[in-house]
């Protein structure tokens, strides 16, 4: 069965878009090697671009993708190695290693939409796992940055409620596909639960939020998701009362310079980099990226607009706009309501955590200690990104086959017509 | 490379980026428009795609007239509003009747909603025995309110045919057989 | 499954929304507030720059230097002592103490920031250091001195803090700014050690004060634009003190006016009258106008940080609503915005958004920028600006500000006594704002002076150092308006 070959005009829509990547992180790489004369950055600078080649024409003939997706992909995930080697080459190394891991861990994914029979199956066995997983930093977790959600195994650390965001769409879309309430809304109260323990308000935040929008979506209740924003809010309002790291947060949102030194430190550097930055950025390699606090996790989109400006960061969102976009029409274009509600869950997962910490970091709403998807240096963050974009593939090349079989169905049964 | 040089160049370089990174959304959106373009072409070539078959009305009831037809997709919900995948606009029919899904092997399985029910060649389906009996094959009626409905499944599609009478007016091509068969060959 | 489908599409354009809004909001704040937060002294960029670049000049609209580097890449000021103090808030200061000075806020034009990028590369072939571009404030330093001196002339028995402000109302342009106490800035050092009475801090546009009675111009706005039967009214201001709730209200100096109009009784500046107007307007109509003349405002000016106004959006009761008739409840406001209000009197209702940058040419003397006047609102009707015009003209003739008088001027203004408490004591403040109102002098000051003790008012304090900064932009008319603009 040969699968529907791209038109020609498409395939060249697509050389256009890489070529034109391509260019960009060769120049990129290109000028930060002639920073110091050193040979990483002119050897990334061929490997990089060689990278995007191959995803963009090699890799869709091993497997089934979606080039347009994986190039999008590819921007970002290319776009986060050339800011960490611009500030810190080390984590650049670190972050090429993370990539080829979870590309691995992606064609997985994908392999395993399309393989998984019995989904019912599937999720029952997730639910003790995933509950499993955001238990253990309870018991033997690290506290970092005010949150006790990373653990330790030998060298590398893990951030489980990373993970567990995959099993908490694919098992939210299951029942919800079935019209059964009750099995994803314990699981759902049941993480949430396990992350407000540990205090990872941000990652509860992104739960709750694409959890209710899932619901909104398979069900169509408007009262009830009505109730659901309600509820989140007034949960928001407790939380504020609650917790006194809440308080602090709001209250830097308002005014960060009233406690410059300390609690306030963060933001301010973050919007005076945003601000030196202007339109155009001050350059790669030039500006001091460094003195903005955590530049290689949670404020590299900062690091961006200072570098590029903000005319590149505006097509950084765009691109993360593109990607929804993307998600979206695949999740519409889906036979099976649990296969679109699991491609939507996934594109609604990576859009909100791209809005909440872009937010967070132009100080539209107050930090909350995600990361920027793809973009952000980390394992867990970089995995879970790609896997969450392996389960739209996923869908997408469900849809393809689905596409394909009527195609030779209205061939074959033409005159059939029963 | 001495500082200010670098500088020099570093500074000249944020046009071209700036420069890139606008042609690069322009090129990633210009690929969307493209594809989804195709697709709808695709799409427009085939019009049952996604479709499992039709149901063919039988009887006058309501905005429902004899012969009208009304396509199934694979997947879907049944009811008397127009956002439902198969519109029956018939007294007697709920807002969102019942839910159904072609099962490959089996056939067009159905389950009504809380409190509907509805009759499949006759015999009464609640939500309780859905799961044992609420399977729809090429031929069967489907009596929702006041509506009946024949349904015919599209041709190279597998379902089982249960032992039980099949309707007499409809034929297909080929002879139906009683065990699992296909609804029609291709060669 | 259709439905599902459209619920996606609608839950996609949420999120392009939700895009969109932070596309609009991060736009927004860089090009509103990045000027600022970029010049902020804690900025690590800023302070890369400094070591590699030659900061540029400081001039004011004369040509006079007030900040120039020395070769040995020290900061200089002008060399008499009175001179570099009178300026030290306006052009600020090498550390950033004064965080909004122009040596700080304007740091992307003073170190080069701005440069083209031919220039860039010339100044590379060339090997010489890098200079940054020039900046020419509108303000004449002459009068700050003048000020200064003003101030050390005629509140001798006072302590020595306060503020003024003179703007050209017609451009927005700040001809002067001070603020007392000031600072050398060429020994900071030994003002480090005692900085009491906040030397550092500009009193004219980082202070908010209670107006006083000079509030009582946007009361009478309110009340000539609101109230019909203005035309008639009159008010029996006698020995009594009114009761309004629980408090009473009298007069400075207790005393009665009699019976007074409108104009009377702004010119008497009767706190008792402008009570009643205030209670006749309510809380809305009142609000209302003073918000069209710029309180509760978010002040972003591109070249002035202003602490922004305040007038209390609801009135507790009857006695807050009459207090803010004269000025005395929490109203707020800094001296700058009164002179600007001022200025709105004798500029047709129309304020002009204050500046002072006049323009910033490059190190090769080549013009970069040359700014222009900008309308900040329209504060109040032309008709009620005449009226206004007339009653304050009224106040130096023969109501309270006889004292700003001046020979040749035809001065025009309000007077204000404002009662606050500092740390715990009462405190009373000394206003004069006014204008004059002169085709050939199209000025408008507004003079502060703090703590002037119980037995003064602002007509004795204030008044006087603003007759003479009228009588020194009298003396130097010539200079000042027909200035050409530096090549």
């Amino acid at each position: 069965m040969t699968k529907h070959a791209p038109s020609r005009r498409l395939r060249r829509a697509a050389t256009r878009l890489s070529s034109v990547v391509m260019l960009f992180y060769f120049s990129a790489f290109v000028l930060l090697g002639l920073k110091d004369y050193a040979w990483q950055a002119f050897a990334l600078a061929l490997a990089v671009p060689a990278m995007i080649w191959l995803g963009t024409n090699f890799l869709p003939r091993l497997f089934p993708a979606d080039t347009l997706l994986l190039s999008l992909t590819n921007f970002l995930c290319a776009l986060g190695v050339l800011v960490l080697y611009d500030t810190n080459p080390v984590y650049a190394y670190h972050q090429a290693a993370y990539y080829a891991v979870s590309l691995l861990a992606m064609i997985c994914c994908v392999w395993a939409v399309r393989a998984v029979r019995h989904w019912g199956a599937a999720a029952w066995v997730l639910i003790p796992v995933s509950l499993a997983l955001l238990a253990v930093p309870l018991i033997w977790g690290k506290e970092t940055y005010g949150a006790t959600n990373w653990i330790y195994i030998g060298s590398v650390s893990v951030q489980p409620s990373e993970l567990v965001k995959v099993s908490l769409i694919l098992i939210v879309s299951y029942f919800m596909s079935r019209r059964r309430f009750l099995p994803w809304l314990l699981f759902a109260v049941a993480c949430l639960g396990a992350l407000m323990l540990q205090r990872d308000l941000g990652t509860a935040l992104l739960y709750y939020g694409v959890t209710l929008l899932l619901f909104f979506a398979s069900s169509g209740n408007v009262p009830l998701t009505g109730l659901g924003v309600l509820g989140g809010a007034g949960a928001a309002v407790l939380g504020y009362r609650m917790f006194a790291h809440v308080k602090k947060r709001v209250a830097i949102w308002r005014n960060p310079w009233a406690d410059y030194e300390n609690a306030g430190f963060q933001i301010v550097q973050s919007l005076m980099a945003l601000a030196s930055g202007g339109l155009i950025g001050m350059g790669l390699g030039l500006g001091s990226p460094r003195t903005i606090p955590v530049y290689h996790t949670d404020f590299i989109f900062a690091v961006i607009c200072e570098q590029f400006g903000l005319i590149f960061g505006l097509c950084v969102l765009a691109m993360y706009l593109a990607i929804l976009w993307r998600g979206a029409t695949i999740a519409m274009a889906a036979r099976h309501a649990f296969h679109g509600l699991v491609a939507m869950g996934a594109t609604l997962m990576i859009g909100l955590q791209t809005f909440v910490i872009i937010g967070g970091v132009i100080k539209l709403i107050p930090l909350t200690g995600v990361t920027m998807p793809f973009v952000s240096y980390g394992g867990s963050s970089l995995l879970s990104s790609l896997v969450l974009i392996g389960l739209i593939q996923g869908v997408a090349s469900l849809n393809e086959d689905d596409l394909h079989e009527d195609m030779l169905l209205a061939t074959g049964g033409e005159e059939e017509g029963v | 490379m001495k500082d200010e040089w670098y500088t020099v160049i570093a500074l000249g370089m944020r046009y071209w980026f700036a420069l890139l990174g606008v042609l690069i959304v322009w090129r990633a959106f210009h690929w969307l428009r493209r594809d989804r373009r195709e697709k709808h072409r695709r799409l427009r070539q085939l019009p049952d795609a996604g479709m499992v078959g039709e149901f063919v009305s039988l009887n006058d009831a309501g905005d429902m007239t004899v012969d009208d037809t009304l396509p199934v997709p694979r997947e879907g919900v049944l009811g008397r509003l127009y956002s439902c995948d198969v519109p029956v606009l018939s007294p007697g029919v709920a807002k969102d009747h019942l839910d159904f899904v072609f099962e490959d092997g089996l056939g067009l399985r159905v389950r009504p909603r809380h409190g509907q029910t509805c009759r499949i060649n006759g015999e009464e389906l609640t939500r309780r025995d859905a799961a044992e009996r609420g399977v729809l094959v090429h031929g069967d009626v489907l009596q929702v309110g006041e509506a009946a409905l024949r349904l015919r499944l599209f041709s190279g599609l597998k379902f089982r045919r249960p032992a039980r009478k099949a309707p007499t007016e409809e034929r297909k091509a080929k002879a139906p057989k009683a065990a699992p068969g296909k609804g029609g060959e291709r060669g | 499954m259709k439905r599902q489908r459209l619920h996606f599409k609608l839950l996609f354009l949420l999120m392009a929304g939700l895009f969109a809004l932070l596309a609009a909001y991060g736009a927004y704040s860089v090009l509103t507030y990045g000027n600022r937060w970029f010049a902020s002294n804690r900025n690590p960029r800023v302070r890369a720059q400094k070591e590699s670049v030659i900061a540029g000049d400081i001039l004011d609209r004369q040509g006079t230097v007030l900040a120039t580097t020395a070769a040995d890449g020290t900061r200089t000021y002008q060399a008499r002592e009175a001179a570099r103090r009178a300026v030290v808030h306006m052009v600020g200061d090498p550390q950033g103490q004064v965080s909004t000075g122009v040596e700080t806020f304007q740091t992307s034009y003073l170190y080069g920031f701005r440069a083209s990028f031919t220039e860039l590369v010339r100044a590379l072939t060339s090997g010489e250091a890098r200079r940054g571009d020039n900046v020419t404030l509108t303000a004449d330093s002459r009068l700050c001195t003048a000020i200064v001196s003003s101030f050390d002339g005629h509140s001798a028995s006072y302590c020595k803090r306060g503020a003024a402000v003179v703007l050209n109302y017609r451009t927005g342009e700040v001809l002067a700014e001070v603020s007392l106490p000031n600072f050398d800035p060429a020994h900071i050092s030994e003002t480090l050690k005692d900085d009491a009475g906040r030397p550092f801090w500009n009193r004219v546009t980082q202070s908010i004060y209670p107006p006083g009675s000079t509030f009582k111009t946007v009361t009478e706005a309110a009340a000539l634009r609101s109230l019909e039967d203005i035309g008639s009214f009159s008010y029996d201001c006698a020995e009594t003190p009114l009761t309004v709730g629980t408090h009473e209200i009298s007069d400075y100096g207790g005393g009665s006016h009699g019976t007074l109009d409108l104009s009377t009784a702004f010119a008497r500046s009767c706190n008792k009258a402008f009570a009643e107007l205030a209670l006749r307007l309510g809380q809305r109509r009142l609000l209302q106008t003073a918000e069209e003349a710029g309180f509760n405002d978010n002040f972003l000016f591109r070249d002035l940080v202003v602490e922004n106004s305040r007038f209390p959006l609801t009135a507790a009761d009857d006695w807050e609503l009459a207090a803010s008739g004269f000025g005395q409840s929490s109203v707020a406001a800094s001296p700058l915005h009164m002179c600007m209000i001022a200025g709105a009197v004798a500029n047709d209702g129309v304020m002009m958004e204050p500046r002072l940058l006049r323009q910033v040419t490059s190190p090769a003397g080549r013009v970069r920028l040359a700014f222009t006047s900008q309308v900040y609102r329209r504060a109040f009707t032309p008709e009620v600006a005449e009226r206004l015009r007339g009653d304050m003209r009224l106040v130096v003739t023969g109501g309270t500000g006889r004292a700003a008088a001046v020979n040749g001027v035809t001065v025009c203004g309000k007077t204000g006594t404002a009662d606050s408490t500092e740390d715990g004591k009462p405190i009373s403040y000394g206003w004069f704002i006014g204008f004059a109102q002169d085709d050939d002098l199209p000025f408008a000051c507004a003079v502060l002076v703090e703590d002037i003790g119980e037995k003064t008012s602002g007509g004795a304090a204030a008044a006087p150092i603003a007759a003479d900064i009228f009588l020194w932009l009298r003396q130097h008319q010539r200079e000042i308006v027909d200035a050409p603009a530096q090549p």
